[in-house]
């Protein structure tokens, strides 16, 4: 009896130590921990894919918002974007050495092409905002255009740009304009849920003309959706 | 928006450490509620009457209500300024031309008798749809909380960059969701009101409780998920319990005695229902077949439980209200038939009762005739939806006057429901037969809100211009333990670019000045949580100021960090 309970008695110390070194011991791969993006990291050859998230970002020029010391969101929920290989093709490094979602900015430069029906814009926006959402996990954290354009042109934690922060569908206010001049209305409606409308032709929303992209219910309250309002 | 220029990457290392200490984390305070539990177990033999009876119930406001306007600055308020200077075509004015829109005066007294407070800080005015709110106001009988909202630590405009925020601010799914279960920094795992009830139940509903302690009308919400999963969810409509299909209202095609669940007819719809209740009856080996029978056992037991509340309530007869038939309604449906204007002797008048109204018609009836139900502790859950007034809110300008909009629509319906829900819990209170030892203060109703909407709007048009997402939104709370006229929290300054918005907007989205926890915990407290165990039912509590300490600087909001002013139940 006595032996068993000295057993038990082991492993539970080991689990203890075990995960208390996980947690707090030092780390034998430092250069892939949590790390805070300096303003000054200069770009080197990468050794490894994770390494290639460390050396791709490099300082801001001044007209973009520095690099200063962010916050890991919670402890225990903070959503972490995905390890990226940013030397794929659809990845392609500017000359201010932010890191281009070309594919999706391409895409962009479509965007209030008077060619194109204005649906059309609602899905490039759309696609837009979904690319960036499977990179960092979640949607933009925005209630206002603005804050939508600055997490597209940089402002996350990668600093990637998924549209040219000189678009000219982009204002004076930085905020995404359409094609009537009118700022798009961006509408969190969860996680990975956002509603993008135009105001359409009159350029009044809420009226018959506006237009946007019915996306169906993904979760939530859904039993009450429609009361929901949203 | 706050700065996320952090570059997170996480090792595999880092992963394996951070889930086994959230695991650690979560397993704890289930560990800890199932062990409080037992020990509430054991003492349920000391408490077995429904005469200890409290209810308490979420009105939940889907969509955001615009709470800037739900509760305004009044004449002299030192906000009163920001407000019509900023507002813009959402501003409604004090009086206008007419006189009949005009917001309803208030005065809070616990910030009139506050020597500290700034010179007409208690001067508030309710929107013009709520003058029954006012007299509900008036008589003590409601109070607001101003500018709660979801928080991971006591957060300013100041530190709105440098701590940790809510996940998803601004989005509707995920603020819902963290409102309902008080802990916005974890997965989702349970609701507050779950974990009331995982904690409460033995001790206060077994073994004489027939249905959950968990009631909801609205379908299946976030906030009563069970953590330990003993206390499920029951969803009841606004016709009563929801019955199985095909068998008639009340099973009449099937039973001859719908109070009797064996009285099957001798046709195909009773030797039908017979047949299902006798398949629903076998054990199964396998654990899904086996629960799939349980949860549908359970539901024909309850649908039976709720039935006889509802007769039982229904044999409470208005004095006045009475139906096409020339039949006197029930009490409770013709008082809110009448509160909400529609002539009771018209056909299908309870059908053009609104939702709000109709599931607290429900509510009341399960209070009504709690001794079939046995619970002597109930949570309900209600809400309505429509608050999302991106456009049409309604406002005002000198050119076009008062315009009528969305929100003025939904403060009717909520004047009407509440007015006639507190005038039935106070009818009920003096009732004699089902009355009983029921009193006026065995309920508390509180609101909850995704979130507050931008204070300045987004359009100059008064007609069709409306408002955003934003943060910290205004509350109330009524019944009659509430310590009412007064209002609670923080009221913001109203400047839409000062230190009470979340930096670089100018929009107006005000920071929390006190969390949800803060705000819900002395309702946990009101219904038997011991001051031991709060902490349990809000774990993040511990980071935010003692709600239930008295006393707080109403001219400096940046106390709020070390005072709440959240004694606003009496008696906890």
């Amino acid at each position: 009896m006595k032996k068993f309970i000295f057993i038990a008695l082991a492993l539970l110390i080991g689990v203890e130590v075990a995960i208390l070194t996980l947690r707090f011991g030092p780390s034998r791969d430092s250069d892939i921990e949590l790390t805070e993006v300096s303003g000054t990291e200069q770009t080197s050859a990468p050794r490894s894919s994770s390494e290639t998230v460390a050396s791709a970002v490099v300082a801001p020029p001044p007209n973009l918002p520095p690099a200063t010391k962010g916050v890991i969101r919670s402890e225990f929920f903070g959503v972490e974007p995905l390890a990226l290989d940013l030397r794929a093709p659809v990845f392609k490094k500017r000359e201010d050495g932010r890191i281009l979602k070309s594919d999706v900015a391409e895409q962009l430069n479509s965007l209030n092409d008077p060619e194109r029906e204005p649906v059309e814009d609602i899905q490039l926006l759309t696609s837009a905002v979904s690319s960036y959402r499977k990179i960092f996990r979640e949607n933009p954290v925005a209630g206002e255009n603005r804050e939508v354009v600055e997490a597209l042109t940089g402002n996350n934690p990668y600093q990637m740009m998924f549209i040219d922060p000189s678009h000219p569908a982009i204002n004076s206010s930085n905020e995404l304009m359409d094609r009537w001049k009118v700022p798009y209305r961006f509408h969190p409606v969860s996680r990975d849920q956002m509603e993008i409308r135009s105001a359409g032709v009159d350029r009044q929303f809420g009226t018959p003309d506006d237009v946007m992209i019915e996306e169906p219910v993904q979760f939530g309250n859904f039993e009450n959706f429609e009361e929901n309002g949203q | 928006m706050r700065n996320p220029n952090k570059k997170i990457e996480m090792s595999r290392r880092g992963f394996l450490a951070r889930s086994a200490c959230a695991s650690m984390g979560v397993g704890g305070v289930v560990n800890t509620l199932a062990h409080m539990r037992l020990m509430e177990g054991a003492l349920a033999n000391t408490v077995t009457s429904v005469g200890d009876y409290k209810a308490a119930i979420v009105l939940f406001h889907f969509g955001a209500t615009d709470s800037n306007n739900m509760l305004m600055p009044g004449s002299g308020h030192p906000a009163r300024s920001n407000y019509e200077n900023n507002r813009g075509v959402l501003a409604l004015p004090l009086s206008s031309p007419g006189g009949t829109n005009d917001p309803h005066a208030i005065v809070a007294d616990n910030l009139a008798a506050d020597s500290a407070a700034a010179a007409g800080a208690e001067n508030f005015a309710l929107h013009p749809e709520l003058g029954d709110l006012k007299t509900m106001f008036d008589d003590g009988e409601l109070a607001f909380t101003a500018n709660v909202g979801t928080l991971v630590v006591p957060t300013t405009a100041a530190t709105y960059n440098s701590v940790p925020l809510p996940p998803q601010l601004f989005s509707h799914s995920d603020q819902q969701n963290q409102w309902q279960s008080s802990i916005p920094d974890r997965p989702f795992q349970s609701g507050w009101s779950g974990r009331i009830a995982d904690l409460l139940n033995p001790a206060w509903n077994e073994p004489d409780g027939k249905i959950s302690m968990s009631v909801s009308l609205s379908g299946i919400n976030d906030n009563q998920v069970s953590l330990l999963g003993d206390v499920s969810q029951y969803s009841v409509t606004n016709n009563g319990a929801i019955s199985l299909n095909g068998y008639g209202t009340n099973y009449a095609n099937a039973l001859s005695d719908a109070s009797d669940p064996t009285s099957y007819e001798g046709n195909q719809n009773g030797r039908r229902l017979k047949a299902f209740q006798d398949i629903m009856n076998y054990t199964h080996d396998h654990l899904f077949e086996e629960n799939y029978n349980v949860v549908v056992r359970r539901a024909r037991q309850n649908e039976g439980f709720i039935g006889n509340a509802f007769s039982e309530a229904n044999s409470w007869l208005h004095p006045s209200a009475v139906d096409n038939n020339g039949n006197p309604w029930g009490f409770i449906e013709g008082t809110f038939i009448l509160q909400n204007g529609i002539n009771p002797a018209s056909a299908n008048a309870i059908n053009n009762v609104p939702s709000l109204s109709r599931q607290l018609i429900s509510i009341a009836k399960m209070i009504s005739g709690r001794n079939s139900l046995g619970n002597s502790r109930q949570l309900f859950f209600c809400s309505y939806g429509g608050h999302d007034t991106h456009q049409d809110q309604g406002g005002f300008s000198n050119g076009a006057g008062y315009v009528a909009g969305d929100l003025d629509d939904n403060m009717t319906t909520l004047n009407n429901a509440l007015k006639a829900f507190n005038d039935v819990m106070k009818a009920l209170a003096s009732e004699p037969t089902l009355g009983g030892d029921f009193n006026y203060n065995d309920f508390i109703l509180a609101s909850h809100s995704d979130f507050n909407r931008t204070f300045t709007p987004n359009g100059s048009n008064p007609g069709s211009s409306g408002s955003d997402h934003a943060w910290g939104t205004n509350v109330y709370m009524m019944g009659g333990d509430v310590r009412g006229k007064n209002v609670y929290g923080y009221y913001p300054n109203l400047n839409p670019t000062g230190n009470w918005t979340t930096p670089g907007s100018s929009r107006g989205r005000w920071v929390p000045t006190s969390a949800v926890e803060q705000f819900s915990a002395p309702i946990a407290k009101w219904l038997g949580i011991a001051d031991t165990e709060i902490g349990t039912i809000f774990p993040n509590l511990e980071r935010f100021a003692d709600p239930f300490t008295a006393g707080y600087d109403p001219t400096n909001f940046n106390s709020i960090l070390s005072n709440a002013n959240m004694d606003w139940i009496s008696g906890v």
